[in-house]
């Protein structure tokens, strides 16, 4: 392309790019050319206008697949159908690009992120090459992946990608887009603008699109079954077709005026409430200062009055005070001369020394002889004490004396010296029994426990766990036997009888012990043979020994000392002459007791004790007898002892008894002396008593005295203080003037306020006061908005508190508040005024604004009515095509309902107008409206009637366009057939076109009747592309088919001139037509 | 979505619903106000009647920004609601950080008679100097958190001013274009908190106690 910029924008309207408005205006569609959208190839497909065009698909299998819904969606989204969402901007535009996916190719292809929807626009009734291009208009919609979905350019002449393959279209359609214009100044334009742009905003188009290309939000008349429209979207279908819609927008932007006035007006008001309540408040507070400044100075004139008034109470106090003052200073003096007077008599007094030594001397002479006469009584007191002591005594002694036995001291010791000796010898006699009994009992001890004999030895034996036995007690004698046998056995009184066996051990153990003796007990092997030889050879070998039966018995049976008895008794001769012939011993005999044997020792050493215990008992009481004699002679000596002193006693009693006389003789001689001092110092005790009476008499009188001038004293000082704080200048610098003036002031005054006391005029003034406060400063006023100094002194307690500190505290307020309302009075002044001037401008703006909104909404209600006249008007003839239509394509008749709406409550609601089709169900019978159920049939060609019967009632001059895919798809044979008749007729009669989409089986309902025939074509699903469409013309469209043909490939290269003949059907005529040979020849007509 | 909104949109065009659902969107998703010529959602007041009743539905309002300027907001008993257990989404800092802001830009240009109008967005730029010489904060914690404030919208950063024998300063902040959305009432109750908060004791203070007193009376009754 050579063109450059310039040449296109002066090719346009003659106005601004900016605001283009209608661009397309009454031009109709000549041809379209989609670029990267769906499937479709890019070839430019030629069209007709008037009448039914029908696409039809061929695809692997069917007609599906090949595009024929995006095809038409392409054309519904040129012409600006209202489903597009063009306010949103379109987004579902998006879904009709190149999508690798869903053209089931995306392993070889990438997704389109744009591509173009270009549309040729021509005069509707251009028949030349020349015609077409004068009129012509290219608009390209670029449909983007991402938002802004589509932009919009155009150029004023035929513009379009020319190439030879699709590919080269689709390369060529980028740079040519760039090369147009951007038709909103810098920018272009999108979505939101394009009905506007280029239809002007009337209705191109309305469809019916398949749910594949996009989902409906909303129901359309051609969309749904006529019934589930409701009357009032009905309404605003048909005011779209006819653009009454416009005129509702005017007089909805009318209503919009009418709200904007009311809302300013309301606002206003508003406003001026909120003020008028703002202000009501500041001018209650100007209203109450205004009233607390009449009050401040009413309070200020009563002040005068109780300055007067005590300036003229002050005076009078003030005389009293002076004569009492002087009254009281005369009485002073006098009482205190009488006071010195009384004081010098009670010095005298106290000072009276002749009396003092009268006193003292009666005194001295009273205690001197008390103290004697009181010396004396004590001695002769202590001395009697002495005599009845020492008789006591005495009789003591002279009872102990009686035990002296009449003997005298010296015979007393002598006998008790004598008794001693006697208790000596008896002691050691005792002493003596005693030890013999000791060892007596030890014997018998040691017989009881067999320990008597060989005691040492025993022991060790038997710790060395030895059998032993003396030998003395092994051996049981018969007393016929003792005679012979004690002999013979005392040498051997010392032995131990050991077991043969255990001799070596025993003589070791008893190495350590000389003198021990062992006799070995018969080997206890031999002892029965022995026992039995013994017997054998008694006979033989002792002659004179007695039989074998002779020998003693042995008492211990395991340790039997037969061997060594028989050996004993062979030695043996005769007692009397030896008892061992061999070593020729002789033992006396003769044992008292026997010598064997335990039990008869123990019996020996038995008596041996007895007779010891009995000689003890006898040496015990001679010892008791010698010691009563000791005890006796003691007592006798001691005895005779106390007899000497009691005598002793009786001397000195007798010398006592005659001292006592002398004492009480002496005194008997003292008492006259004393009873006189006695008596003197009586009378000198009762002078002192008087005396001292007399002073303390005196000292309280002084007292008195002294008091009374205190309290005089006190009683001036108070007066004074009194005097001073009168401060009569200060009273009239407050009044203001001199006294008599004040007398006038108070004389001047009206009713009984001349009277008036002064807290009379204090309670009014702070009465008045407190109003001006509470005027000011409304009770519960938070203490922060209170200026701090008025706060301070009416939170201060005196004030608060009220009685007499109120009169103090009045001043200060007073000039406080004074103060504070002269500040604020021109401020007040101010504010007043500014209120006032606002209040008449405000008021004038709400009068305004009430104005403008009674303007605004008679303008509204004035415009409502011509529109609903205006719009009944357009129903009116809408209803007549509508019937005319209906009975004309093979209907009864039918009407429109239109009442006409209440006007809106509020100027923001909407006015709702609502249409209800009507028709007759069959001839002659009644209306009925389309709601009641019918078959659907009926419904879609009623309302393709409605849409149509819309379009002309509409009166304009543009072509509309109506969009169906699946075409006839509810339709039964016949009523396909006068479907499409009707559209073909309505279309052809009516400047109205019907595209719409068929399926296989309504194509040979429809070819016949259609205007222009387009054939999708794709060839295999391998292919994302489809091979070029095949277009054929009716009949009588044939020419101009071929001239648009022709025309738009104008910019074609040669050769496809050559094969865009009558037969636009031969797979030869385009050089893109690449597979399969389009197969329906049926398509010829 | 669309179900809630469906008794609102049930009766309307495609064109209509559709201007609509724009403007809706607009006023929702737009940081600024939207200006009535881009939304013919807006400029007529039957839609517009329609937005507003959409947002009502979802606890919104419609809030005019000014002369043909729209946006959406909080409707108030839903902000009522929202807030009364005290809940604040804003960190304590961010918030101090702000009323900064506030009381520089427009409090106190306010009170000085030099801005009038109830908005809370225009104002006197508040340089960062003051938020730092102003703030307890520390100047990281501080530049963080004017961070998070303007990511929300709630400040926005201004070119300085510059004045003629002045230094030039650095970045000076506004209160951002969230402000936009608060009703008239909520407006209101930031200005009468603030004026409560500075000045309990000025005359102004008292106006608003008494005026609240009332409201809060019959409220409890």
């Amino acid at each position: 392309m050579t063109e450059d910029a310039p040449r296109f924008s002066g090719d346009g309207p003659a106005t601004s790019p900016g605001d283009s408005t209608d661009v397309v205006g009454g031009r109709v569609l000549t041809g379209i050319q989609l670029i990267n959208i769906s499937r479709l190839s890019a070839h430019p497909v030629p069209m007709v206008s008037g009448g039914l065009v029908t696409v039809a698909g061929q695809g692997p299998k069917d007609s599906n697949g090949a595009g024929k819904s995006s095809f038409i969606a392409g054309i519904s989204l040129l012409s600006g159908d209202e489903q597009w969402r063009w306010s949103s901007g379109a987004p579902d535009a998006a879904e009709l690009l190149f999508t690798a996916e869903i053209a089931a190719a995306d392993g070889r292809w990438g997704n389109a992120d744009h591509g173009y929807v270009i549309g040729v626009f021509t005069e509707h009734g251009a028949a030349t090459p020349e015609a077409l291009a004068t009129s012509a208009l290219t608009v390209w919609l670029r449909i983007n992946r991402k938002a802004p979905y589509i932009d919009l350019r155009w150029a004023g002449e035929l513009y379009v990608p020319a190439a030879a393959s699709d590919a080269d279209r689709v390369a060529a359609a980028d740079g040519m887009w760039a090369e147009l214009p951007r038709r909103n100044g810098r920018h272009d334009i999108h979505a939101n603008r394009l009905g506007e742009v280029l239809y002007g905003r009337h209705v191109r188009c309305v469809s019916f699109l398949s749910t594949s290309v996009r989902a409906s939000a909303t129901a359309n008349l051609l969309a749904q079954p006529l019934n589930e429209l409701s009357p009032a979207r009905i309404f605003d279908a048909i005011a779209a077709l006819t653009g009454v819609d416009r005129e509702m927008e005017q007089e909805r932007a009318s209503r919009t005026t009418e709200h904007a006035r009311r809302e300013e007006e309301q606002r206003a008001r508003a406003d001026l409430e909120q003020w008028e309540g703002e202000t009501r408040i500041i001018e209650a507070g100007i209203a109450q200062r205004a009233g607390a400044r009449a009050a401040i100075e009413r309070a200020g004139a009563l002040w005068q009055g109780r300055c007067a008034r005590l300036v003229v109470d002050g005076e009078h106090e003030l005389a009293s005070l002076g004569s009492e003052i002087s009254r009281l200073a005369a009485e002073w003096e006098e009482r205190a001369a009488e006071a010195g007077r009384l004081r010098e008599q009670l010095r005298d007094l106290q000072n009276d020394e002749a009396f003092q030594s009268y006193c003292t001397a009666a005194e001295r002479k009273w205690k001197e002889m008390s103290e004697r006469d009181r010396a004396l009584e004590v001695e002769e007191r202590t001395t009697v004490r002495d005599v009845e002591d020492k008789t006591r005594q005495r009789t003591a002694l002279l009872e102990e004396a009686r035990a002296a036995d009449g003997r005298d001291p010296a015979q007393a010791a002598a006998e008790e010296n004598a008794a001693n000796t006697r208790l000596e010898e008896a002691l050691q006699a005792c002493g003596a029994r005693q030890h013999e009994l000791t060892d007596a009992a030890g014997a018998l001890a040691g017989a009881e426990q067999g320990d008597d004999l060989a005691a040492g030895q025993l022991q060790r034996l038997r710790a060395a766990g030895l059998r032993a036995v003396p030998l003395l007690d092994s051996v049981v004698l018969e007393p016929d036997q003792r005679p012979a046998w004690e002999p013979r056995l005392h040498p051997y009184r010392e032995a131990v009888v050991v077991p043969a066996a255990d001799a070596a051990q025993a003589r070791d153990l008893l190495a350590g012990l000389p003198g021990s003796t062992l006799v070995l007990a018969d080997p206890a092997a031999s002892q029965k043979s022995r026992a039995s030889k013994t017997t054998k050879t008694s006979s033989t070998t002792a002659p004179p020994a007695p039989p074998a039966s002779g020998l003693p018995a042995s008492s211990v049976e395991d340790l039997p000392v037969a061997g060594f008895l028989a050996s004993l008794a062979e030695r043996a001769g005769d007692p009397a002459e030896a008892t061992d012939t061999a070593a020729r011993v002789w033992v006396a005999g003769g044992f008292a007791s026997p010598l064997t044997g335990h039990a008869a020792r123990v019996e020996k050493a038995r008596d041996r004790v007895n007779s010891a215990t009995a000689r003890l008992r006898e040496a015990e009481e001679s010892v008791q007898h010698a010691r009563s004699q000791l005890t006796v002679a003691r007592a006798r000596v001691t005895a005779a002892g106390a007899a000497q002193r009691a005598e002793a006693l009786w001397e000195d009693i007798g010398g006592l008894r005659e001292s006592l006389g002398d004492l009480a003789a002496q005194r008997a001689e003292l008492e006259p002396a004393v009873r006189a001092a006695r008596q003197q110092h009586a009378e000198m005790l009762a002078a002192v008593q008087t005396r001292t009476q007399q002073a303390e008499r005196l000292r309280a009188d002084a007292d008195r005295l002294e008091d009374r001038q205190q309290r005089n004293a006190t009683a001036r000082a108070d007066l004074t203080t009194r005097q001073a704080a009168i401060d009569l200048p200060a009273r009239l610098t407050a009044f203001g003037g001199r006294a008599d003036e004040a007398r006038a002031h108070l004389l001047a005054l009206p009713g009984d306020e001349g009277r008036w006391s002064e807290q009379e005029w204090t309670s009014t003034c702070c009465a008045e006061l407190d109003d001006v406060l509470t005027r000011c400063f409304p009770r519960g006023t938070p203490e922060d908005e209170i200026p701090r100094e008025i706060a301070g002194l009416r939170s201060d307690v005196r004030w608060s508190r009220g009685l007499a500190g109120q009169g103090e505290a009045f001043p200060v307020l007073h000039r406080s508040l004074r103060t504070y309302l002269a500040q604020t009075e021109q401020e007040d002044e101010y504010q007043r005024q500014r209120i006032t001037r606002q209040r008449a401008e405000r008021s004038a703006d709400l009068e305004a604004a009430r104005k403008g909104l009674r303007e605004a909404a008679q303008a509204a209600a004035a415009h409502r009515a011509s529109v609903a006249e205006g719009i009944k008007a357009k129903l009116k003839k809408v209803a007549t095509q509508f019937d005319r239509l209906d009975q004309e394509y093979g209907g009864y008749g039918a009407t429109l309902d239109f009442p006409e709406p209440e006007p809106p409550a509020e100027p923001d609601k909407p006015w709702r107008w609502t249409v209800t089709p009507k028709w007759r169900r069959a001839e002659g019978q009644r209306m009925s409206p389309y709601n009641l159920r019918g078959n659907t049939a009926q419904m879609d060609e009623k309302a393709v009637k409605l849409v149509c019967a819309a379009a002309l009632a509409g009166g304009t001059d543009r072509p509309l366009l109506l969009v169906l895919d699946e075409l006839g798809r509810n339709l039964g044979k016949q009523h396909r057939t006068e479907a499409v008749a009707l559209f073909e007729r309505i279309g052809r009669d009516r400047n109205i076109t019907v595209i719409g989409a068929l399926q296989d089986d309504m194509e040979r309902y429809a070819i016949d009747a259609s205007g222009l025939y387009v054939k999708l074509r794709r060839s295999s699903d391998a292919s994302p592309y489809n091979s070029a469409p095949i277009v054929t013309g009716h009949d009588d469209n044939q020419a101009r088919l071929a001239l648009l043909r022709d025309w738009l490939a104008g910019h074609y290269p040669p050769l496809l001139s050559a094969g865009s003949g009558e037969d636009p059907s031969d797979p030869s005529g385009s050089s893109e037509s690449s597979l399969g040979a389009p197969t329906s020849s049926g398509v010829m007509v | 979505m669309t179900s809630i909104f469906e008794p609102v949109l049930a009766d309307l065009g495609e064109r209509q619903r559709d201007e609509i659902l724009a403007a809706f969107a607009a006023v929702e998703h737009s940081p600024e106000p939207v200006p009535e010529a881009v939304a013919a959602g807006l400029r007529d007041a039957t839609l517009r009647r329609s937005v507003a009743e959409m947002l009502h539905l979802i606890g919104r309002t419609l809030v005019r920004a000014g002369p043909g300027q729209w946006t959406s907001g909080y409707r108030d008993d839903v902000a009522e609601r929202l807030t009364a257990d005290g809940g604040n989404p804003l960190p304590l800092a961010d918030r101090a950080v702000l009323t900064l802001v506030l009381i520089h830009s427009v409090a106190i240009p306010r009170t000085e008679g030099t801005l009038s109008g109830d908005s809370w967005v225009d104002g006197t730029p508040t340089p960062i100097e003051e938020l730092q010489r102003r703030t307890q904060l520390p100047r990281g914690e501080l530049r963080q958190s004017l961070g998070r404030l303007r990511a929300a919208g709630l400040v926005r950063v201004v070119p300085a001013r510059l004045r003629p024998g002045t230094v030039p300063q650095n970045t000076a902040y506004l209160p951002g274009p969230q402000f936009h959305r608060l009703t008239e009432t909520a407006r209101r109750r930031l200005q009468e908190e603030l004026i409560l908060a500075a000045g309990p004791d000025t005359p102004l203070a008292a106006a608003i106690r008494r005026r609240r007193a009332p409201a809060a009376e019959k409220e409890t009754s």
